[in-house]
């Protein structure tokens, strides 16, 4: 066999494991989940119904409502950027007591999201340490039902959406941050620029890769990430009013028998919404950069 | 080169080792061991050994208040070692799965990996009917005499009829759900539901704002308003058995003169703040709520914290013009399953009948179990000298009690409902609106179908 062939081949055999690998973990999930998304599949049987699946997820309304929840998670994206950004500068400038602070915005990040729901849950009961706090400091008559109510389940889930998030955000900041030049802040200092100015003119223009990746990472997690939150925290709850695609996309699947098929086409549905937001996402920060 | 071409070839056979062994890890579920596993270890053959996998969902094995309580002191453990016992050649693998809904998630989950358990304890009704796929019809298992000995078989068999396939074992009864109150909180407020119980809506009512006149809170419930326990007979008696079938079926509507009347009234009892619904178990222990709605599960706990002011009533008839009167919600609201992956269907049924035998059911209802016997011909009194406990195994056996309709409704109707209540119950969701969604989330699962 001549030199090159071999060496091709040696190449494409060495390649072989990890597509097999990904072919049986990621692709053939994904082709069954195709497939099935055209059937009224129990997990045991099923049977072939053509569109059907797709014409009730975008006829019964129940799209619209789930399109609504993951569209605010998304929206609150910014104040959690915004929030990672002044805690990593504030770390970065090396303010008083930060090597403290930066352990314990990471802690969050540590734990799992079932065990930060759980936790909130408790804290967001009606007799939880959050409604005694507020009557302590008499803001209110200590008890709100945080957790039947839309809005303040909302706030809740976003809480702890936050409280997860910063430390990972901060982390991801702070080497941004390292990653830029001192020399370009030393000759900006001597140019005679203020503290403001070397954020607005270097730092942030400097940050705008990292803020793209935190936004799309991000703006992904809320599509297909919040499975684990919600279920702790609300179970979707009030209603169906917290619930994100992903969560109904396990209601269907293992709580609503028969269902699978519908399910695997609302997992369709949610895999092309992702794809789109992300390059959309993509599109929008290529021309920022520029 | 050669040891090169060595390297990519062990690379790449590792590789497939790795991908077979993923491929058929379906055994982890049951420990370890997969049923075909075990099937090949047992077989049915005399002498050789069975391993039957039990999932748990509804023995205790902890409890609450003694941690240090060992898991061979609780009656689980004690009627398995004398299963084995008698049937040497017999081991039981009990493995503890989260209950209700979770256990149907996972035994779903396990049929379609096709490595469920042999037996295990579900919902039963539509619940277990929605879950036939993965669950092994027993009528062949069964003799004349197991059928004859035990009552609530209608629950585990295809549309509730009186014969046809049968997918489960009934387990015991949950009793009639009635209302739990605290005596000595009635009383202070002038109130003897004994001798005056309440016998429609407005005397309800009356009662309930007697009851906050003396500064107590009159109901506790549940965060989705207790729709299962209290709201769901009410629907019940106003439109008969029959009625909760038509609504199945779709030949009736939830959005209907009659149950706009019930919604309405139920959700005045939330607008004229007289239900909590914070931990409304424990703030009734705690003597914070007057009443709850419970059946025979509540009453052991109920009367641990209330001593004898723990009382009970039937919930009262929603109005003169109901269709089933002096009834509530019961009945055989679980049964055993086995499963179709089992190797062992014929060894897993005859553990069921033993752990439904009358032996059995006497012994676990003694041990405290939250279930009541369904056994025909045997009577609680003999065993109990609690005056509740006794009327429970009363009103179980009357024709008033209406069978759980969440479990006649689709498991995912259900589930809807008591997310919507919840919504309903805050006054976020109009009452007529909330029917209107019940139909049309009924109507798609009928169109479903």
């Amino acid at each position: 066999m001549h030199y090159r062939t071999r060496e091709s081949l040696t190449g494409y055999l060495s390649l072989l494991p990890a597509f097999l690998a990904l072919a049986a973990i990621v692709f053939y999930p994904m082709v069954n989940t195709f497939i099935h998304s055209f059937t009224k599949w129990n997990g045991a049987d099923a049977e072939w119904i053509g569109l059907r699946n797709y014409t009730f997820i975008f006829t019964n309304g129940e799209l619209w409502t789930l399109l609504r929840n993951n569209a605010i998670f998304l929206l609150s994206i910014p104040g959690i950027l915004l929030l990672s950004l002044i805690v990593s500068v504030l770390l970065f400038e090396e303010v008083r007591g930060w090597r403290f602070f930066r352990s314990l915005y990471y802690i969050p990040t540590i734990l799992s999201a079932v065990v930060v729901g759980m936790l909130m849950k408790m804290m967001f009961a009606q007799s939880g340490v959050v409604n005694q706090f507020l009557r302590g400091i008499g803001l209110s008559d200590g008890n709100t039902e945080w957790l039947s109510r839309a809005p303040t389940a909302f706030l809740v889930l976003i809480f702890c959406f936050y409280w997860q998030t910063l430390g990972q955000g901060v982390l991801i900041f702070l080497s941004g941050l390292s990653s830029i030049s001192h020399e370009i802040y030393e000759s900006a200092g001597i140019d005679g620029a203020g503290w403001w100015q070397r954020l607005i003119r270097i730092t942030m223009p400097s940050l705008v890769p990292t803020i793209v990746y935190f936004t799309v990472t991000n703006a992904i997690y809320c599509f297909i990430g919040l499975f684990s939150l919600v279920y702790s925290v609300t179970q979707g709850g009030p209603g169906r009013e917290t619930t994100p695609i992903d969560y109904m996309i396990y209601i269907k699947a293992f709580q609503s028998p028969g269902q699978l098929g519908y399910s695997s086409a609302l997992s369709i549905v949610l895999f092309v919404i992702v794809l789109l937001v992300s390059w959309a996402q993509i599109r929008l920060s290529n021309r920022f950069e520029e | 080169m050669n040891r090169k071409h060595k390297g990519t070839s062990l690379l790449l056979a590792a590789s497939l080792v790795l991908l077979s062994a993923c491929g058929s890890g379906g055994g982890s579920a049951n420990g370890g061991v997969s049923p075909s596993a075990s099937s090949a270890a047992g077989g049915e053959a005399p002498g050789k050994k069975v391993k039957l996998v039990f999932w748990n969902t509804s023995y205790p094995t902890i409890d609450e208040n003694d941690k240090t309580k060992k898991k061979e002191d609780f009656y689980i453990y004690k009627a398995i070692a004398r299963y084995e016992a008698a049937h040497p050649n017999v081991t039981i693998d009990i493995q503890d799965i989260p209950d209700g809904a979770n256990a149907m998630t996972k035994f779903q989950t396990a049929g379609i990996a096709n490595n469920g358990p042999d037996v295990t304890n579900l919902w039963s009704g539509n619940y277990t009917m929605d879950l036939k796929s993965f669950i092994q019809p027993l009528n062949s298992y069964l003799q004349p005499s197991d059928i004859e000995a035990m009552t609530g078989w209608n629950a585990v068999t295809e549309n509730f009829a009186d014969t046809g396939t049968i997918y489960g074992i009934p387990d015991g009864s949950d009793g009639t759900i009635g209302i739990l109150y605290n005596k000595k909180l009635f009383a202070a407020a002038g109130v003897d539901p004994e001798q005056n119980p309440p016998s429609n809506y407005a005397e309800f009512a009356d009662m309930l704002k007697k009851l906050k006149a003396s500064g107590v809170t009159p109901i506790g419930t549940g965060e989705d308003g207790d729709f299962v326990y209290f709201l769901d007979y009410w629907f019940a008696q106003m439109v008969g058995t029959s009625g909760i079938n038509d609504i199945v079926n779709g030949k009736l509507n939830f959005h209907g003169e009659k149950l706009l009347e019930v919604m309405k009234s139920y959700l005045q009892l939330y607008k004229d703040g007289y239900v909590k619904t914070d931990q409304h178990e424990t703030q009734f222990y705690n003597g914070k709520v007057a009443l709850i709605f419970g059946g025979f599960n509540l009453i052991n706990d109920a009367h641990a914290a209330l001593g004898d002011d723990l009382g009970m009533i039937k919930i009262p008839n929603f109005s003169d013009a109901a269709l089933v009167k002096d009834g509530g919600i019961g009945g055989t609201g679980a049964d055993f399953v086995v499963s179709k992956s089992s190797g062992h269907p014929e060894e897993a049924v005859k553990f069921i009948l033993f752990l439904v035998s009358k032996e059995e059911q006497i012994a676990r209802f003694k041990d405290g179990y939250g279930k009541l016997l369904n056994l025909k011909n045997v009577d609680a009194a003999q065993f109990t000298q609690n005056p509740l406990v006794i009327r429970q195994q009363q009103w179980a056996s009357e024709p008033s009690t209406i069978f759980w309709p969440d479990n006649i409704y689709p498991s995912e109707l259900s589930d809807y409902i008591g997310s919507l209540n919840s919504l309903v119950i805050k006054s976020q969701l109009d009452a007529g609106d909330f029917l209107t969604k019940l139909d049309q989330k009924r109507d798609e699962i009928l169109a479903q179908k």
